[in-house]
């Protein structure tokens, strides 16, 4: 689960270490995205 | 946006780089600010939701996977607001610098051209974490305020223009490869994790639903005007037209309300009421007006086809179902009770900042709007 995320990265739980990693690596796409906007 | 943050706007490199600094900081404080809430939101609604988050979160990084792709539209929330460039004019120039920062940092109160952040809001979201909402969404902020650094190389007007100029014309192609390969990959881990999670349906279905009624609530407080006109295409009564004004959003925010409360079997039973009522009667209207009547249920001003509008409450009437039959959960929301002898002075501070913090918001909003209109 999303929940577990952060103490599964302090844990070692791969999976969720890599939604993690995923989600912020999307939001920072998303942010520098926008830059092309209006 | 990247004019108002160039080495020619703020007369120097230090102090663009100074302002800059404070723009990613008011960008990055006001994405996480809005990710913990999303956070603390998706608290009052029993997230996180178990198989049946992870399974959402993944429908929604599919829907905009595919909405990257050439000729095919996924619909982004988006306000379209422009950073109002009195603000450069009317504060010095830090301040000036961090409310830029701050006003894009909520990217759906700006223009959005890809869906990732909706992916990545819903995360934060089904998370039901503040802290990894923050994180999460926060790295929107600090990239979407670094980004402004394009602007580093600018030393005049026409700089700045050139480099606008460049911007609008980058091509889109490998911007919707990143984010369709990021909502893929986001799609892909969830499903992963939706194998592992368990159920979590129930909660799911009560979220969605208190969201829908809130949702249809607060388009109608905030757009009255749309409301009423929606009211008065539907020729009823004028006494009924008036009560049905306030009744309809109380009614609808009542549905939530009873949610939090822990009262799911109610909830659900008065959205079920609410569901027959508000569909007969749009159905009326069609028969006598024709199809061009407006619902006006989620604050759409365009008419909704009535097999459209038929099939919408039918999926909503099943969660609607679902959450009636539901295993009541822990109530989010009961009535205080009076406080204790040693509660009555926090209380008293408590309800003092509140207030002092209200009229300061009040203020700075009036005086926002004389800076606006000067």
């Amino acid at each position: 689960m999303l929940t577990g995320a952060l103490g599964g990265a302090l844990g070692g739980d791969a999976l969720a270490v890599a939604l993690l990693a995923v989600l912020v690596a999307a939001s920072a796409i998303a942010g520098w995205s926008a830059l092309y906007g209006p | 946006m990247v004019e108002t943050i160039t080495p020619v706007v703020y007369g120097g490199r230090l102090r663009w780089a100074v302002a800059l600094a404070l723009h990613v900081v008011g960008a990055t404080a006001t994405a996480a600010l809005f990710g913990a809430g999303l956070g603390v939101l998706g608290v009052f609604l029993e997230a996180p939701w178990g198989r049946a988050g992870m399974a959402a979160l993944a429908a929604v990084a599919v829907v905009y996977t595919f909405g990257e792709l050439p000729r095919v539209t996924a619909a982004v929330p988006q306000l379209r607001r422009q950073v109002p460039d009195w603000w450069r004019g009317f504060f010095s120039w830090p301040i000036a610098a961090a409310l830029y920062g701050a006003g894009l940092g909520i990217g759906f109160f700006t223009f959005l051209s890809h869906g990732t952040l909706v992916v990545v809001s819903f995360a934060a979201l089904a998370s039901g974490d503040p802290l990894l909402g923050a994180v999460v969404v926060g790295a929107f902020g600090l990239t979407r305020g670094l980004s402004a650094a394009r602007a580093a190389h600018v030393r005049s007007q026409e700089d700045s223009r050139r480099l606008v100029d460049r911007l609008a014309a980058a091509p889109e192609r490998r911007r919707a490869i990143a984010n369709g390969a990021a909502s893929a990959a986001v799609a892909v881990l969830a499903s992963a994790q939706a194998v592992r999670a368990g159920d979590g349906w129930a909660s799911l279905a009560t979220a969605g639903l208190a969201i829908a009624f809130a949702w249809a609530a607060a388009s109608k407080v905030f757009d009255a005007q749309a409301w009423r006109r929606t009211l008065a295409a539907h020729g009823l009564a004028r006494s009924v037209e008036g009560a049905a004004t306030f009744a309809v959003p109380a009614a609808e925010i009542a549905v939530p309300l009873l949610a939090a409360s822990g009262l799911t079997r109610a909830a659900g039973i008065w959205a079920l009421t609410l569901l027959t009522v508000l569909t007969a009667e749009a159905l009326r209207a069609w028969r006598r007006f024709g199809p061009q009547v407006p619902c006006g249920c989620f604050g759409g001003r365009e008419p909704v086809a009535p097999p459209v509008l038929l099939l919408r409450n039918g999926g909503l009437a099943v969660v609607a179902l679902v959450v009636t039959m539901r295993e009541a959960p822990q109530p989010l929301l009961s009535w205080p009770a009076w406080p204790g002898p040693g509660e009555v002075l926090p209380m008293a501070l408590t309800l003092a900042g509140l207030g002092v913090a209200g009229f300061t918001a009040w203020t700075a909003v009036r005086w926002l709007g004389q800076g606006k209109r000067a």
